[in-house]
């Protein structure tokens, strides 16, 4: 029996110990489930998706198939059908991303098939199927000549294929199943300057034939331009005096010059701006001197030029109606767009073709396709208008019949915000508001107090009254449904598009509530786009209005531009202020004045501070000794530190307080991620496994410099610098070789997440780092940068991912108590919500050394298919996410944007805080109300019987 | 001149961590620093010393500075009072031969609270060219004047660490030893139900047995209640 | 009071605790156990009574103080059986221990209400000392289990976040 009872110890510890393994087990797995997927019903319920296609590149009217459509094809490198009723996308092709993809010819749809010529060196010509918009046939254009060797002009490089930048020369043209590849070119020697024509078949990509034509006149700046089956060319624009035109085809003409005197009726001046006029017919446009007016010249054997000046904005377009040719001419004035359609030949006006409309979307809109059927009811024209706002419109019988907004298919920046309280919580509000001025003014007037109570209740019931006799409410400025709900989940999209158009969506159904365009600005760099949306005053400050600003450059000086408006209606607050300086750098500073309105600092090129409004220049001072900005020069590879200390009131003034300077000559800065400035961390450190306190160093001034190596040596390398903004401070860095880009990055808490392309191993990976004061903490109370001296522990860990990633963002919620999850984008459309314990550089290689809540390490990171929130609904070519807290902590708005939108929620950490949607209320009442019943009749039963009992 | 403007050679050996060592091959730096103690906005640097890395990784180094005139420490205590920084300007020339000047800046009241200690962080890039010089110091924040005129410098070099790869061999290692471990297993637990058990089963036939013959009448009835229902 | 009366007569060793006879309402003292008046006075040898009862209440007030006490080897034996890992059954068993203790502590009074004498303040505090050794064996228990918050971690979701005293803004320049 001794041994016995060790022996039951043993056995009893080591079931223990089992159940312990059990637990991890069931909690190893159940993170895998860790983000609840839909169920089949709530498809669409918190979500929505919206296609886009892009601005319009080319477009034409499918009139050969049995459902008439538009094919259109875009900036966007997409090719795409559009229900001719509706407008909706029948079907959408994203080809390549950038120069590749670029949609360089689309025709033959007259002719049943769909051909584009698309991307650069090899061009990839594709035949379509226009019902369904698959791909017929592909193949490349990789035009090898060996006579182009002795070409000056067109080198060969290695790979046997022309100069990529002579792709831009290249005139395509697609007729009866045969694609035409046009290159004029200029040899230095004028008797060899020709127009080579090479015919494909475009289905097969056969050559069909080449020919060259002798075209003497063309020189090194000869603009020249495509007017089927002519080219016609102007020399050097401003200095040329004559038109020349060629016949592409016809083995034996010769070519047409038409002087200036011929078309504008007068010797002098030169020649400009020669440009085609789309349509049926070769007709191409001329203007003098970059005048005001431009005039045309109809191209035929014995060309003739019109002798009638149009307005140089006019957008022009050639379309056939009862077998005539008509000039649709488009102009655009006062917010009211005019087509005016006239005979061609005659320049006879034609009423009843020509339209006037006036609609929000449609700002100087030029036709991109035309088409004038023969009806029973007489000829109408559908016309397909683009504006310069990217929105696309669909013109039938002078009316307006759809319009796409295509801007939202190019996103800058989104600002995600609270709806505002209805009208009856804003009465009250005011109540307490004037309620709170009474104190102020240490007057306590109760009887008025009183009659203000009374008053306002008494609006409340006869309110209610009015809705209970079915009275019409008193009209409100805002929708009923546009209110704050109770968890706050209903949501303003702020959308900034690069055309310069602002939308306003709400989040429910993704409906566009307002929009509103800014004219004349532009990113502030041509390459990036860049633009800035500050939230200057939320929406819980009633009476003041909430408050955006947007940051952008002026088309024609590049000057800062600042645009104010009320992001719940999408009205202007005050006029547009136009800067006299190029802004440099701006932020948004943490405190507000005293109309709760937040002051934006602004730093110009001369590193001279401006606060806008001017007038919050006092507030901005009075906190200035802790405001800190910097710079970081892609260039010069230089970031510097200003110090606003030596503001005062009047003035501010910046001055360098650290520089820091990464040399260009080997390595670029790609990016500098800060993080997000609404950020809360909760938890401020993790439980060891000891139980003691891994203190966590979250230093809100942190920055992930992004570098890039640049030159033979240094190339393939990726460098990430953690940078203290505010001391100049260097924390950390490392250094990746034999990783390329494209690089992501996530900088929130106390971690980083990375990715990259391993160049070695050929795949993405995703690296985290992980910043750890310590196991003390140097200053419970406060972070100040500039004190803390103690550079972190860093954790850091590597993981394999299966998938190459679009982009990546973090979710954000109100307290930072839920645990943080990464929204993943990936290539194939996807929205990952990859929980961030998967990347934690603390799991443990070794299985021994567990820690609370942490998964042993694999070198993979699975990609869970119902993790997938977007589930079937493919986003194409995402550009960013936006996330955003919502009311109910456990959840986090999420929306998508890039060529396509899409907008859901996540709960990173389940619905902690709310009842299941199907929890069943009746059931539980029912239950509880049985419970109290039954227990009442238990206790009249149970004493009866005692009676008895006592009776017995 | 009355004011101890010395050259004090300070010889501070840093030993840097030797994790991670990224740098291919060995360097030196030479640094020329200057400081401004003027208010103002716009600095007005003064010589402060030399210092030389002769070993970007060992860090060895090798600081001469002058140490502060009275002035000059009166300087530093107004700035202290006022609570602005002490600049520094340090001009970095590497072994590549390239010069490049770097600013940084530290509150001046930490200074003077550590007794003019103070550490310059030299940070390099994968190819060994500075990339920043950032000062700090300890503190405590003090805005009285410390006893000492002379700076107490201590320099370090710093330089990217590697970055992490995916471990996919300690993972690949550890399934081995799982499998191993399982085929193990398996070959152990290869045997019967019944010579694994047989210690338990004997026991509770042995048991059942006994009671059956010590209660001959139970079994002979449950015996013949199987006959019946057969 | 209606059915003790019968039951006197029908048992022998019937005691009842809950209700005092009326003969007995004199008797400041409950009567020890085992005591049954009907009993002594059939027996009527007082002196005899006087002394066995003097001796009995010492006895069995030791009983009661010497409890707690008696209880500490059987409760380490249940520790040890229990283990250290968290579960319904150890839990369950280490709260009985807690609780068992503070509740007698509680009724103190009320247990040492029959015992009188010269050795109740001594059983009294011996009595309390053993429920303080109970507890702080169970305390052990709990610490050793990891029940007890005193670890910096425990302490964790009440730290506050550090409040930030510079604010940097900036980035990649825009021009």
């Amino acid at each position: 029996m001794g041994p016995f009872v060790p022996d039951l110890r043993g056995k009893f510890n080591r079931f223990l110990s089992d159940i312990q393994l059990l637990q991890y087990l069931i909690v190893f797995f159940g993170l895998f489930n860790l983000s609840l997927c839909l169920y089949e019903d709530q498809v669409g319920k918190f979500d929505w998706r919206q296609n886009y296609v892009g601005k319009i590149k080319f477009a034409s009217f499918d009139t050969v198939s049995a459902a008439k459509k538009i094919i259109v094809a875009t900036e966007e490198n997409v090719v795409a059908a559009l229900n001719l009723k509706s407008g909706q996308i029948l079907w959408r092709r994203v080809l390549e991303q950038g120069c590749a993809g670029h949609v360089r010819a689309l025709g033959g749809v007259s002719d049943g098939d769909l051909i584009t010529v698309s991307g650069g060196v090899p061009a990839i010509v594709r035949a379509w199927d226009l019902a369904t918009g698959h791909i017929l046939n592909e193949w490349p254009l990789a035009e090898q000549n060996p006579e182009r060797l002795d070409s000056p002009l067109i080198s060969f490089n290695t790979t046997g294929l022309y100069d990529p930048e002579r792709i831009e020369d290249v005139m395509w043209h697609i007729k009866d199943g045969t694609l035409h590849h046009i290159l004029p070119t200029y040899n230095g020697d004028a008797h060899k300057t020709e127009v080579e024509v090479t015919s494909y078949d475009s289905k097969t990509g056969e050559k069909l034939k080449s020919r060259k034509i002798d075209a003497a006149f063309i020189s090194k700046e000869s603009t020249c331009v495509l007017a089927v089956p002519y080219i016609a060319c102007i020399d050097q624009p401003d200095l040329a005096d004559k038109v020349y035109i060629q016949h592409l085809y016809a083995t034996d003409s010769d070519f047409q010059a038409i002087p200036v005197i011929q078309i504008f009726g007068s010797e002098t001046g030169h020649l400009s701006n020669l440009e085609s006029v789309p349509g049926d017919e070769p007709v191409v446009s001329v203007s003098r001197d970059n005048g005001q007016t431009k005039r045309i010249i109809v191209i035929n054997t014995e060309s003739a030029p019109i002798p009638n000046d149009l307005s140089k904005d006019t957008a022009l377009y050639i379309t056939t109606a009862d077998e005539g040719k008509v000039l649709l001419q488009t102009s655009f004035e006062n917010q009211v767009a005019n087509v005016a359609a006239v005979e061609l030949s005659t320049f006879s006006p034609i009423p009843n073709l020509s339209v006037s409309l006036s609609h929000n979307s449609i700002q100087a809109p030029t036709i991109v396709a035309s088409i004038c059927p023969r009806q029973p009811k007489g000829t109408g024209c559908r016309h397909l208008l683009s504006s310069e706002d990217h929105s696309v419109a669909l013109l039938q019988h002078s009316r307006l019949v759809w319009v796409r907004e295509e801007a939202l298919a190019n996103i800058v920046a989104v600002e995600m915000m609270e709806l505002p309280m209805s009208d009856r919580e804003q009465a009250i509000e005011t109540e307490f508001d004037q309620k709170e001025n009474f104190d102020v003014d240490g007057s306590w007037d109760v009887v008025s107090m009183m009659v203000r109570r009374i008053c306002s209740q008494a609006n409340q019931l006869k309110g209610l009254l009015q809705a209970v006799m079915g009275f019409s409410p008193p009209q409100s400025t805002q929708r009923a449904d546009l209110v704050r709900d109770e968890f706050g989940l209903h949501k303003m999209i702020v959308a900034v598009t690069s055309a310069g158009k602002i939308y306003g969506i709400e989040s429910k159904r993704g409906e566009i509530i307002w929009q509103l365009r800014v004219k004349n600005i532009t990113g502030f760099s041509k390459a990036s786009k860049k633009m800035v949306l500050y939230v200057q005053r939320g929406s819980r400050h009633f009476p003041h209005p909430p408050q955006c600003a947007l940051l952008a450059a002026d088309k024609e000086t590049g000057n800062g531009v600042i645009y104010t408006f009320n992001p719940m209606t999408g009205q202007p607050l005050g006029e547009v202020t136009r800067l006299g300086y190029k802004i440099k750098q701006s932020m948004l500073l943490h405190v507000s004045t005293d109309d709760f309105l937040r002051p934006i600092i602004l730093l110009d090129t001369e590193d001279s501070v401006h606060a806008f409004p001017e007038s919050a220049k006092a507030t901005a001072a009075s906190v200035a000794k802790s405001v800190y900005i910097f710079t970081a020069d892609q260039e010069t590879g230089v970031l510097s530190g200003f110090s606003l200390a030596y503001s005062t009131p009047e003035e501010l003034i910046a001055h360098m307080v650290w520089q820091v300077i990464l040399p260009t000559k080997t390595q670029q800065i790609v990016d500098v991620v800060s993080k997000s400035t609404i950020e809360r961390v909760h938890s401020q450190g993790r439980v060891l496994g000891d139980r003691s306190v891994l203190y966590k160093y979250i230093n809100p001034n942190l920055v992930a410099i992004v570098v890039q190596g640049v030159g033979s040596t240094h190339k393939n390398t990726l460098t990430l610098y953690l940078l203290d903004v505010v001391s100049g401070a260097m924390v950390f860095s490392v250094v990746h070789k034999r990783v390329r880009g494209p690089f992501h990055v996530v900088h929130s808490e106390n971690w980083l997440v990375y990715s990259y392309f391993n160049e070695k191993s050929r795949r993405t990976e995703i690296a985290t780092l992980e910043l750890y004061e310590g196991k003390t903490q140097s200053n419970t109370t406060a972070f100040s940068s500039l004190t803390t001296t103690v550079l972190p522990i860093v954790e850091r860990q590597a993981f394999i991912f299966p998938a190459s990633i679009e982009f990546l963002q973090e979710t954000i919620t109100e307290k930072g108590i839920t645990s943080k999850h990464i929204m993943v984008a990936l290539a194939n459309g996807g929205i990952l919500e990859l929980p961030w314990m998967l990347v934690d550089p603390r799991r443990p290689i070794n299985p021994e050394m567990r820690e609370e809540g942490v998964i042993p390490y694999m070198p993979e990171i699975p990609i869970q298919m119902d993790a997938i929130v977007n589930y079937n609904q493919s986003i194409a070519r995402v550009s960013g996410i936006h996330t955003s807290p919502s009311g109910l902590e456990s959840t986090c708005l999420v929306f998508v944007y890039g060529l396509d939108l899409f907008y859901t929620r996540v709960a990173p950490s389940k619905t902690f805080d709310v009842l299941k949607e199907d929890f069943d209320y009746y059931l539980i009442t029912i239950v509880l109300l049985a419970l109290t019943v039954s227990s009442y009749v238990t206790k009249k039963l149970a004493s009866r019987k005692a009676q008895k009992q006592a009776w017995k | 001149m009355n004011s101890p403007y010395t050259w004090i050679p300070v010889l501070l050996a840093v030993i840097l961590s030797a994790v991670g060592s990224e740098l291919d091959y060995d360097g030196w730096l030479r640094l020329r620093v200057w400081h401004a103690l003027n208010k103002g906005p716009m600095p007005n640097f003064i010589e402060r010393g030399n210092i030389t890395v002769t070993s970007v990784r060992s860090g060895a180094s090798t600081v001469a500075q002058a140490g502060l005139k009275s002035s000059e420490l009166d300087e530093l205590r107004k700035l202290a009072e006022d609570d602005r920084e002490y600049r520094l300007k340090a001009s970095v020339r590497g072994s590549s031969g390239t010069e490049t000047t770097f600013f940084t800046s530290v509150p001046a009241c930490l200074v003077l609270g550590s007794e003019l200690e103070d550490f310059l962080t030299v940070w390099l890039d994968g190819a060994a060219e500075p990339v920043a010089v950032s000062l700090s110091s300890y503190g405590p924040c003090s805005r009285e004047v410390p006893s000492t005129q002379m700076w107490t410098t201590e320099v370090q070099v710093r330089y990217p660490e590697a970055g992490p790869v995916p471990d996919t061999a300690t993972y690949i290692q550890k399934l081995e030893r799982e499998r191993e471990a399982r085929e193990r297993g398996e070959t152990k637990d290869n045997r019967s139900f019944l010579a694994k058990y047989w210690m338990y089963i004997v026991p509770a036939v042995i048991f059942v047995l006994l009671s059956s013959a010590t209660n001959p009448e139970a079994g002979g009835a449950g015996g013949g209640g199987g006959g019946a229902q057969r | 009071m209606a059915t003790s009366k019968p039951n006197t007569r029908k048992l022998k060793w019937s005691l009842d605790f809950a209700h005092k006879n009326k003969q007995e309402k004199s008797v400041d003292v409950a009567a020890p156990p085992g005591y049954n008046p009907s009993v002594a006075l059939a027996h009527n040898t007082e002196a005899l009574r006087e002394s066995d009862s003097n001796h009995l209440i010492i006895k069995k007030s030791w009983d009661l103080a010497l409890g707690p006490l008696k209880q500490v080897p059987m409760n380490l034996f249940i520790m040890y059986m229990a283990g250290n890992s968290i579960s319904i059954f150890p839990i369950m068993m280490v709260g009985m221990l807690i609780i068992r203790p503070v509740k007698a502590l509680f009724t103190l009074q009320q247990t040492f209400k029959v015992i009188e004498g010269t050795h109740a303040f001594g059983q009294k505090f011996v009595f309390f000392l053993g429920q303080l050794v109970n507890i702080a064996l169970a305390l052990y228990k709990c610490q050793s289990m990891g029940l007890l918050p005193t670890h910096a971690s425990d302490w964790l979701a009440f730290v506050e976040p550090q409040t930030r005293v510079e604010y940097g803004g900036g980035g990649i320049i825009y021009v």
